[in-house]
């Protein structure tokens, strides 16, 4: 029998905890891996709170760096086809992994994020990227908006 | 379109001191502009990920968009689109102004990447 499997302790915002393997998660993200690193946490008392990621974001960032930690050995084509299936959720749930993947510095997990909203709005017409991210108070008065409309007719 | 009218969609922002902050209406979950609220260094590693053009584009999404393109940390740049493609839609010489002034108005302090890919006789 091997040793027993290293765990660390995460908090959600609504305080609900999850135990992770630590290697999992010092691999993927900086902050937990300084935290460690620098003995600031305490495998016997420490939670790790993170108060601005709730507990559906947590759980999703959890398995994204478990998945990532278990199957970096498989072929890049089913890498993908998982993390695209990861992505799979809806703009609010982009943005929260985003939020939290930005929180505890998980750099693969964020250009991938960032990969997909540069998808959305890659070759689109103005139009479009504002309904895809509900941007329907555009700030300009109707003289503005008129004018870019005429200038810029392609864009629209 | 004009090299005018190319060099007033880059300028705009520059100019514009008198943002009002724009009141947006908070609508619970699916119906809020999340995109517009995410930091700027978000926003920036986002945008530079698109063709230069197209993240300049953004600028007339809404008010809060104006300026956003300019903190963008790589610039890739290709006649190929803007001058010879399919969706060609400024005019040959319009795309050396499209460089100078891209270089001139991004205000990051870094430069990560730069790529120019050139098609047709340009004098750049």
């Amino acid at each position: 029998m091997g040793s027993p499997v290293k765990k660390i302790m995460l908090c959600s915002s609504e305080k609900e905890i999850f135990s992770v393997e630590e290697q999992v998660m010092v691999q993927h993200s900086v902050i937990i891996n300084n935290m460690i690193e620098d003995g600031s946490y305490n495998h016997e008392e420490s939670k790790i709170p993170l108060d601005c990621v709730d507990s559906k974001t947590l759980k999703k960032v959890i398995d994204y760096c478990t998945h990532h930690t278990h199957h970096h050995n498989d072929n890049q084509e089913d890498l993908e086809a998982w993390d695209a299936q990861f992505l799979n959720v809806d703009s609010n749930g982009l943005y929260d992994l985003l939020m939290a993947a930005n929180y505890l510095e998980i750099r693969n997990l964020l250009d991938l994020i960032y990969g997909t909203i540069k998808n959305m709005i890659k070759g689109k017409k103005i139009d479009e990227i504002r309904r895809i991210f509900n941007i329907k108070d555009h700030g300009f008065t109707p003289e503005e908006e008129e004018q870019n409309r005429k200038e810029y007719p392609h864009f629209y | 379109m004009n090299c005018r009218k190319l060099s007033q969609i880059m300028d705009s922002g520059s100019s514009t001191h008198e943002h009002d902050p724009v009141k947006r209406q908070k609508e619970n979950n699916e119906g809020e502009d999340r995109i517009s609220e995410l930091p700027e260094c978000i926003i920036s590693r986002i945008l530079s990920l698109l063709p230069t053009e197209e993240a300049v584009r953004t600028s007339v999404l809404s008010k809060e968009w104006i300026n956003h393109w300019r903190s963008i940390t790589s610039l890739h740049l290709d006649d190929i689109d803007m001058v010879y493609g399919r969706t060609k839609h400024i005019e040959h010489e319009c795309f050396e102004r499209f460089i100078y002034r891209s270089l001139l108005l991004t205000n990051s302090p870094r430069l990560d990447n730069f790529s120019l890919s050139i098609h047709g006789h340009h004098d750049v």
